[in-house]
């Protein structure tokens, strides 16, 4: 029998999960979480830099998606189960993140919700002007076209290699590395502009 | 911002950013979370299950009108008096009558799911899946979430909207009628003029509401001391509904009032305008069309025109609303692409 998360039964494999997630096997749901919930905890807090007040829907979406891609067979098996959620998350984060622009909530956010993160607890100024600027590359990078914004944050904040990105997102290396130097490009003339926008 | 740091840096300290671990949190979410994994397990095996039954019922279909055509085709002969004219043209196929349209006995229709939107069917709740189409049966009952909405597709091409935090079952549906339970929340109903022998019913604690052919709103919010523990209100916007007062008689209520079933009285409308949909954006019917040519170039096997055309839609159009589709597609129309090409 599958799942079930005995104390006896040995951990199921991902393959294993992903067999019966297509099989329609709703007994592997916990093992599922526990396998997965951190991952997805981790990079929804990566994407936002908080748990938002909305932290616990994004997690269920994430979950969501994650079930439907494995059910739909969306995932190829070139990478790990675990890359695999991350890259759902972040996606469903960045498209909560850039509904939340159009919706101009972004700052509203920021006011009501006390962030978690802390760069230097030594020095207060010094970390709110991080936090600002972080939520400054986070707005920016919201702004840019989907696949450029991924490819960036896969690279850059999760720390995937361009060959796992291009695997996951089925593009070549030399695409994945064109969206990843065109989205550093784009980001950084993005950031520049907004921060001289809010100097002057 | 005094101390302006790069980008490059900027990116460096976000890679570096901590994250704190949450037990509790982890904990507090578990059991909501993995009842939706395994609902969502559960929907989406039993809608590929469907998809594939509605593909073989297509098929045999298929097959069955081509022998039909055939068997017609060779048992029709001409009449000695008949002109050429008429030889060369077929005659039309008969068109059934709205009337008949609106006898069959189709399902209703549950689509256009919105949010985590329950069905339970047999005691069993699994969440709709966007962009399915779930056919309903007796018993069916379905929650919508506060933010999330679905559509039920009624035989005769008319629409129930159901809106956030309802719950609404199918009670009855036969030929001559459909039937729904309200118990809570507020639905929108646009239904063509019915024929005399067809019926939809919406039934609330404390009213029983039967269209003839109208949009309309019906509320019913819970009301504590009230006696059937609810309030139910109605609002016609065009044609005229029956409402009756649980065990009272009934009343007609016509376009531009409202009845409430405290009072049993209907009264005119303020003139206050119809909340309307936002504007679409002009863009949107190209949307449609290109991810629409998509999906026909991906049916139809050509995987590299519709990777082409959803990158072209997904470049012109970056916040499109059919953003998440499009990219789900253009991955698996890319991994078909690559795994064809690792066969050759």
């Amino acid at each position: 029998m599958l799942g079930g998360g005995g104390s006896d039964a040995p951990p199921l494999s991902d393959e294993q999960l992903i067999e019966a997630v297509q099989s329609g096997d709703d007994r592997v749901a916990r093992d599922l979480y526990d396998r997965l919930f951190t991952v997805v905890d981790h990079t929804l807090y990566r994407v936002f830099g908080r748990r938002e007040p909305d932290h616990e829907d994004l997690v269920q979406a994430a979950f969501e998606q994650i079930v439907l891609t494995l059910s739909r067979r969306s995932f190829a098996r070139a990478c790990s189960l675990r890359t695999w959620a991350s890259t759902v998350t972040s996606n469903v984060a960045l498209n909560a993140l850039r509904s939340r622009r159009r919706e101009r909530r972004v700052l509203d956010h920021t006011a009501e919700v006390e962030p978690e993160m802390h760069v230097s607890r030594l020095d207060p100024e010094r970390d709110a002007d991080a936090r600002a600027q972080l939520d400054v590359l986070r707005t920016e990078l919201a702004k840019m076209s989907l696949d450029r914004a991924q490819a960036l944050f896969l690279h850059d904040v999760l720390g995937h290699d361009l060959a796992e990105i291009a695997l996951i997102t089925g593009v070549s290396v030399a695409a994945a590395q064109s969206r990843l130097v065109r989205g550093r490009k784009e980001l950084h003339r993005r950031v520049d502009r907004a921060v001289q926008r809010g100097v002057r | 911002m005094t101390d302006r740091t790069s980008s490059p840096n900027l990116l460096r300290s976000w890679r570096a950013m901590g994250v704190p671990v949450d037990d509790e949190l982890r904990d507090a979410l578990s059991e909501r979370t993995v009842v939706t994994i395994a609902a969502t397990i559960r929907v989406s095996s039993a809608n590929r299950s469907r998809r594939r039954w509605t593909r073989l019922l297509l098929a045999a279909a298929g097959v069955a009108g081509a022998a039909l055509a055939a068997y017609t085709a060779s048992s029709w002969r001409p009449s000695s008096d008949a002109q050429p004219a008429q030889l060369a043209s077929p005659a039309p196929a008969a068109q059934p009558t709205r009337a008949q349209a609106e006898l069959t006995n189709e399902p209703i229709q549950a689509r256009d799911a919105v949010g985590t939107v329950m069905l339970d069917s047999g005691g069993s709740p699994t969440i709709l899946e966007s962009g399915a189409r779930v056919p309903l049966a007796v018993g069916d009952a379905l929650t919508t979430p506060k933010d999330g909405n679905v559509t039920l597709e009624l035989a005769h091409r008319g629409q129930v909207k159901v809106l956030p935090t309802t719950e609404i079952s199918l009670v009855k549906d036969s030929p001559k009628e459909h039937r729904l339970r309200v118990r809570a929340g507020r639905v929108d109903v646009d239904v063509p003029k019915l024929q005399p022998e067809r019926r939809l019913v919406l039934d609330t604690p404390d009213a029983e509401v039967t269209v003839v052919g109208t949009a309309f709103e019906v509320g019913v919010a819970e009301v504590e001391g009230a006696e059937y523990g609810t309030h139910t209100t109605v609002r016609v916007h065009r044609g005229v509904v029956h409402v009756a007062r649980r065990g009272r008689a009934g009343a007609l209520v016509r376009a531009g009032e409202s009845w409430d079933s405290q009072s049993g009285a209907s009264t005119p409308m303020p003139s206050v305008k119809r909340s309307r949909p936002p504007a679409r954006s002009g863009t949107l019917r190209a949307e449609n069309a290109l991810f629409r040519a998509a999906v026909d170039a991906r049916n139809a096997g050509d995987d590299a025109r519709a990777v082409a055309l959803l990158e072209s839609l997904l470049q012109k159009y970056p916040d499109t609303v059919l953003g998440q589709e499009a990219q789900l597609e253009l991955s698996r129309a890319r991994a078909r692409l690559i795994g064809a090409t690792l066969r050759d």
